[in-house]
């Protein structure tokens, strides 16, 4: 059939040849999906933090993943609302029943229970690093999170920058039973009372809500008309100060120090009435929590360790203070933490 | 020894076509091939495309198979999870008999499901979660024979409700954490399967996409054959339909000649050629039968004026005999010598008009006429032979010289009054086999355009029947050795003229020749 002659037939092969061949290679590159596998002995963390995906914790959540990338390590995340210590508690004792390499949580030295099952954790050598907030007597591996006092400190040495004479400054927070803002206010009188020109008029303690805050903030303008500073030593009382300042024009008379950097809060610094803001390297502390975990933990189950990571040097156990620093109206937009 | 294709042997064999030596044949297409290629195409491209579309729809059923087995298998997990948790409670409630073998039953079937599970998982998450629920299941296995113990131990009164009681919310709690870990993989697995259709369904568009680009391209290859196809066809019929109704309107003598585009297929182009050849054919045939009409219908015309020519010569016979007698009776033997002499030739044309004689014969017969003339022309001419007579056994038309040798007399030396000249001359030459009659004087001559102008008279004679002296030699010469015959005339005025015909004779047989 394919004598001389048969050009035209070995034409309409040849052509059909090329058509299945091109069909054959674009279906490979359309639909074969390579069975890579995944590892299945990689160590294996839970991480127990505030429910938020964004903002802080998201940026905690964001370093968790990072690190586990870097590490080759596993962390399964469970959120609680940050008003629900008994849900964080709940979820810590079901890590009881799972063989895991370590945890990573939130502490808070004011609830027992929390503390009484990261102590258990530890004495089943299941090593729990802290993040955000220490507490000490938990017996916890490793707190990662930010240095209170420096931060308060730092927040009143701008405060002393920005104001040649005596300093006359009100304190914002939410609660100084809570031991971070006790100690960022710590760390902040200490720079006041260092500097010899500084007094704190009123450490005020207000609800985290808007109204709220314009009341006290209207008490405070009222009553001290000396006051030429305000601290916030939380990041939910900053980030109304942005939305208060539209109805208080009196605030643009004072220097005012916030904390953290919620989209608001880096508004509010963008219009003026905000003039600083400490902000905390939270994507540091998921990250190095992780890393803490995988250069420490693998004991108890026996899994190989696999960090690969360089970029730091190993973790001892103890506290670990990630960076700090301040966002001014000059580096607002372009800041970046390290 | 490859065989040869059918339609260059119907060349080969068929004289018609023995000079198409450029006829390309054996790579050209025919018709049937190309329908054929045309259909496999087709086919083809049909069978490709329901195949890859099957395949494509066996890829995605398989992956949708996949994703529904495995959330088969969850629901088998977590349904034997719900079973453990109420044998516990029944267990612990109804103070029954310790339900190991039913909760160790589900209990292996849990992890058979996750097993099955964890070794097809390709998410990282997911495969997390189900390690997880591996871990609490182990939990919940070791925690099931303490709590057994345990109520052997209450039943015994050995031991308090409370101890009892918190051993079995201890496999609460883990069989309630395992079902809160049913959403978040079913989740999971549901955000996974809507990711991969979305992706396999973006895929197959983008496949598809691809793919009917493709086949479009094809389609319009197969459109584009079926017009070549068609014209292929229609082109040559269309040809040949035309040449039909020109011949059936005009005749085949005034028909046009057929011809295709060199793109047609081998086969329709040789039905056309063949046709074109045929018309060529029956036109040459036409114009044969035409021209011998002409030449039998020129031939009578001569037979008639041949019978009217014979009636002078036997009175001028007669007459001439009489006047011979006449001249002896009176004693005038010259004149009745040359009066024998022109009876004789008379009697030879009478006799040998429209004949065949040997050119010895001719040459023979052409004495007898010299005779007469050099009686009557004295010394003013001089005839002279040189003869080659190697070939003069050859027949030749009669009275083929004598008039040569009339014109030279009456156009060449006829009006010297001395040292006029006649030359008779044959030669053969056997490098080309001709034969040569030539006839030369010195008389006269005549100018170059008269020259070219007899000639053209010669050649016009043997067309149009014009009756010249040197044109009926021609004709009769050509009649009798065909065309090949030739003539030339070479002259110069007042220096003569040399009149020669060339006879072909190819491969005589010379007598003496081996």
């Amino acid at each position: 059939m394919l004598r001389n002659g048969g050009n035209e037939m070995k034409k309409s092969i040849a052509l059909l040849g090329g058509f299945s061949l091109v069909l054959l290679i674009l279906s490979v590159c359309f639909f074969y999906q390579p069975v890579s596998g995944i590892p299945k002995d990689l160590p294996r963390y839970a991480c127990i933090v505030c429910a938020p995906e964004e903002g802080y914790w998201g940026k905690v959540k964001e370093g968790i993943r990072l690190a586990d990338e870097d590490f080759h390590t596993s962390t399964r995340i469970s959120g609680f609302s940050i008003l629900d210590s008994a849900r964080q508690v709940e979820l810590l004792k079901e890590v009881e029943y799972l063989n895991l390499d370590g945890v990573i949580t939130v502490g808070d030295p004011d609830i027992l229970e929390l503390n009484t099952i990261i102590s258990q954790m530890e004495s089943d050598d299941i090593p729990v690093v802290l993040i955000d907030t220490d507490s000490a007597q938990s017996g916890r591996s490793c707190y990662i999170g930010t240095d209170n006092y420096e931060a308060g400190r730092l927040a009143a040495e701008e405060i002393l920058n920005r104001i040649d004479g005596d300093v006359h400054v009100a304190v914002l927070a939410t609660g100084m039973e809570k031991s971070y803002q006790a100690e960022r206010l710590r760390g902040f009188q200490a720079a006041l009372e260092d500097s010899g020109r500084a007094e704190i008029l009123e450490v005020c303690v207000n609800e985290q809500d808007k109204f709220s805050l314009m009341e006290r903030i209207t008490y405070l303008t009222e009553t001290y008309d000396s006051m030429n500073a305000m601290f916030c030593a939380e990041a939910s009382t900053t980030q109304y100060i942005g939305l208060a300042g539209n109805s208080l024009a009196s605030l643009r008379d004072l220097v005012i120090i916030g904390f953290d950097d919620l989209d608001a809060t880096l508004q509010a610094i963008r219009n003026g009435f905000l003039d600083a803001t400490i902000i905390q390297d939270a994507q540091a502390m998921g990250y190095e929590a992780v890393r803490y975990l995988s250069s420490h933990a693998g004991h108890r189950t026996g899994r190989t360790e696999t960090q690969n990571s360089d970029r730091f040097e190993p973790i001892a156990a103890g506290n670990l203070y990630t960076k700090i620093q301040i966002v001014t109206a000059d580096n607002v937009d372009t800041y970046k933490i390290p | 020894m490859p065989h040869a294709n059918p339609a260059t042997l119907f060349y080969r064999k068929n004289p018609l076509f023995s000079h198409r030596k450029s006829l390309k044949l054996t790579e050209e297409t025919t018709t049937k091939e190309r329908l054929s290629a045309f259909y496999v195409l087709l086919f083809g491209v049909t069978l490709i495309t329901v195949l890859f579309t099957f395949l494509i729809h066996t890829a995605d059923s398989r992956q949708y198979q996949r994703v529904i087995h495995k959330m088969v298998v969850l629901n088998e997990f977590f349904e034997s999870n719900e079973k453990v948790l109420a044998q516990i409670k029944s267990f612990v409630t109804a103070e029954t008999t310790a339900p190991a073998d039913i909760v160790n039953q589900n209990l292996d079937s849990m992890e058979a499901c996750l097993a099955l599970l964890q070794n097809s998982e390709q998410d990282l998450r997911i495969f997390r979660e189900l390690q997880d629920c591996a871990d609490m299941t182990d939990a919940i296995r070791t925690r099931t024979a303490p709590l057994y113990h345990a109520m052997e131990l209450y039943k015994n009164k050995n031991a308090s409700f409370e101890t009892l009681h918190s051993g079995s919310r201890e496999i609460y709690a883990i069989s309630e954490a395992l079902s809160s870990r049913y959403n978040i993989i079913s989740k999971m697995l549901l955000d996974n399967i809507q990711q991969s259709f979305q992706a396999m369904q973006t895929r197959t568009h983008a496949f598809f996409v691809v793919f009917l680009i493709m086949t479009g391209i094809l389609f319009f290859f197969l459109l584009f054959q079926i017009h070549e196809l068609s014209r292929a066809v229609s082109g040559p019929v269309q040809a040949l339909t035309q040449a039909a109704e020109k011949i059936k309107k005009d005749g085949i003598c005034n028909s046009i000649s057929v011809s295709v585009s060199a793109k047609v297929d081998r086969d329709l182009r040789i039905l056309t050629e063949v046709f074109h050849d045929m018309l060529l054919q029956l036109k040459r045939q036409m114009e044969i039968i035409t021209e011998n009409a002409r030449i039998a219908q020129e031939l009578e015309r001569a037979h008639l004026r041949e019978l009217q020519l014979q009636i002078n010569p036997h009175f001028m016979f007669n007459t001439l005999n009489m006047l011979s007698d006449t001249a002896y009776l009176e004693h005038a033997d010259q004149t009745a010598q040359l009066l024998e002499q022109a009876a004789k030739m008379f009697r030879f044309s009478l006799d040998y008009a429209g004949k065949k004689i040997t050119l010895y014969k001719e040459l023979e017969e052409l004495g007898r006429y010299v005779t007469i003339q050099e009686k009557r022309f004295g010394d003013r001419i001089r005839f002279l032979f040189e003869l080659d007579e190697s070939f003069h056994f050859i027949e030749i038309p009669a009275l083929i010289l004598q008039p040569l040798v009339e014109n030279a007399i009456v156009h060449g030396v006829g009006m010297y009054t001395e040292n006029g000249r006649i030359t008779i001359r044959t030669r053969y030459e056997k490098e080309t086999g001709t034969g040569w009659l030539i006839v030369e004087d010195n008389g006269l001559g005549m100018s170059e355009e008269k020259r070219i102008h007899i000639l053209h008279d010669i050649h016009q004679y043997a067309d149009s029947g014009l009756k010249i002296g040197l044109g009926n030699v021609y004709q009769r010469l050509r009649m009798t050795f065909g065309d090949r015959v030739s003539v030339e005339i070479a002259s110069a005025t007042e220096q003569g003229t040399r009149v020669a015909f060339a006879i072909p004779l190819p491969d005589m047989p010379l007598p003496g020749s081996t």
